[in-house]
């Protein structure tokens, strides 16, 4: 995203807060269901800034977002580093691609909450059976655009870099892998998103911190500003992350930089 | 550039190719055997759908042949190799890589200095001074197939194998690149295979054409072209050949 385009990325938040305001201004619902702005704004302060024990909640922020973020980028990384081989390998190799398809096929078509009373039975209450979680749900997004990227790439680049001297496997690195790196990346970063809605879901289920564990938490004391607060504290965090994996990835590739 | 007296680089033998359809096995090449000298080159004109990409593709080690060998100085072809580089008709680039990168990549991981001298060399002999750190898609077409001329010349290729190379241009660009060509092939003593479309083109460019007959899957004659260099277009005996060859295109 450019400097010059974000008034423009505002414009929507911004309508969307503006009538909230006005909701709560007149009224219109109680504050029960919907805090005003202000108040979720204090709370939000409250949680991040405020010292530990000024109130419910109050500095809970630090661990609890590096709580969430450990397992996020544990599950994601587990994602990662199995759905992008399988699914480059998948793309290009018409035996690996029957070999996986039908199974991958199938788990994908399980909806992943299925997965989370298997889970606490193997893992227990916990980080484990969150990062299981989020690399469950990461990897097929991940796996499905490495394998369209990889099978995408033309043969004619794979020609030149034979006829130009690079054996396969160097292949696999200096044309495969480079040319498929749009959409590895747009997989990445898909399964990046998935990874914050499933940790949600992973910290539903009673440990004792994290952002998704703080929204249940509130909602069990009825604190609905706090909700709001890891709502949208979720929101701001998945969409840094996403922009901190695309630097990330511009950083370490070229062809992740030179292609866009 | 012909060498008369040099014995043969390039061997075809015997060679057929069908491709598997539904099934079924359709020809594409019968039985064609061909020999091309060092130094020589050699355009293979056919219309579309002849064979004469094919053809290149399994010189090229691209494409394995039914039946019949290539050999190349004597070693028959199994793969692809920088002894047969492949200038394509269609942009075959590396996105990612600069000009420069993109010329230097067959050097693989040779030494530092060695690499850059040859890589400037290179980016000043076909023109493209200026422009080594621009990406493909900033290019023209034209500067395009410069590149690709350049990066695949980088390894010195025992023969140049190139696939209507000039065939998405615009004629001015075309008779440009052509002269490049001419140049290049003259400098290097650079032995050719090229394949095209175009009789004016070949007639240009060549010392020898191969006309590749679609109905029959061989090729229907062979013309030599013997007129002095640098050719004119508008000459009778350029005119004249350009004619037989359209003929022998358009024969049943």
């Amino acid at each position: 995203m450019h400097a010059k385009d974000i008034p423009l990325s505002l414009l929507i938040p911004l309508i969307a807060l503006a009538a909230w305001q006005a909701t709560s201004a007149f009224g219109m619902v109680p504050t029960y269901l919907l805090p005003p702005p202000a108040a979720v704004w204090e709370a939000g302060l409250r949680y991040i800034f405020a010292a530990a024990g000024q109130g419910p909640y109050a500095g809970r922020f630090w661990s609890d977002l590096a709580a969430s973020l450990t397992r996020v980028l544990l599950g994601f990384s587990l994602a990662a580093a199995l759905g992008v081989p399988l699914g480059v390998v998948s793309g290009r190799m018409a035996l690996a691609h029957r070999l996986t398809a039908g199974a991958i096929g199938g788990l994908r078509a399980v909806p992943g909450i299925c997965w989370l009373p298997l889970a606490m039975i193997w893992f227990g209450i916990g980080v484990k059976t969150t990062v299981f979680l989020v690399a469950m749900a990461a990897f097929f997004p991940i796996y499905q655009n490495a394998l369209t990227g990889a099978r995408l790439v033309a043969p004619i680049y794979c020609q030149a870099g034979a006829m130009l001297g690079v054996g396969r496997l160097r292949g696999v690195f200096a044309v495969l892998l480079p040319m498929a790196m749009p959409n590895i990346i747009a997989g990445l970063r898909l399964g990046m998103g998935v990874s914050w809605a499933y940790l949600v879901l992973g910290e539903l289920t009673g440990v004792p911190d994290g952002l998704g564990a703080v929204i249940m938490d509130a909602r069990m004391l009825g604190q609905t500003d706090v909700i709001l607060v890891g709502v949208l504290l979720i929101a701001l965090i998945g969409r840094l992350c996403d922009l901190a994996l695309v630097a990330l990835m511009r950083l370490c590739f070229k062809s992740a930089r030179r292609q866009s | 550039m012909t060498v008369n007296n040099s014995p043969a680089l390039l061997e075809i033998v015997n060679l057929s190719h069908s491709y598997s359809r539904n099934g079924g096995a359709e020809p594409v090449l019968r039985r064609i055997s061909l020999s091309i000298r060092a130094g020589e080159l050699v355009c293979l004109i056919g219309r579309s759908g002849c064979g004469k990409s094919t053809l290149l593709k399994i010189v090229a080690g691209f494409l394995a042949p039914t039946q019949g060998q290539c050999l190349l100085a004597g070693k028959r072809i199994v793969k692809p190799g920088p002894d047969r580089c492949v200038v394509f008709q269609e942009d075959a680039l590396f996105p990612w890589l600069t000009v420069r990168e993109n010329i230097a990549f067959g050097l693989g991981g040779s030494s530092g200095t060695q690499r850059r001298l040859e890589t400037e060399r290179l980016i000043d002999l076909v023109g493209l001074e200026g422009y080594g750190d621009y990406l493909p898609r900033t290019l023209s077409g034209g500067m395009k197939q410069r590149v690709a001329l350049a990066r695949v010349l980088i390894r010195s290729p025992q023969i140049l194998l190139m696939d209507e190379p000039f065939g998405a241009l615009d004629a001015q660009t075309r008779e440009e690149m052509q002269e490049l060509l001419l140049r290049l092939a003259q400098k290097r003593n650079q032995t050719i295979l090229f394949v095209t479309h175009d009789v004016q083109e070949a007639v240009t460019i060549a010392d020898r054409a191969l006309v590749l007959d679609r109905d029959s899957e061989q090729i229907g004659a062979t013309v030599p072209i013997a007129l002095p260099r640098p050719r004119n277009r508008s000459s009778h005996d350029f005119q004249d050949l350009c004619a037989r060859l359209h003929a022998l295109l358009r024969q049943p």
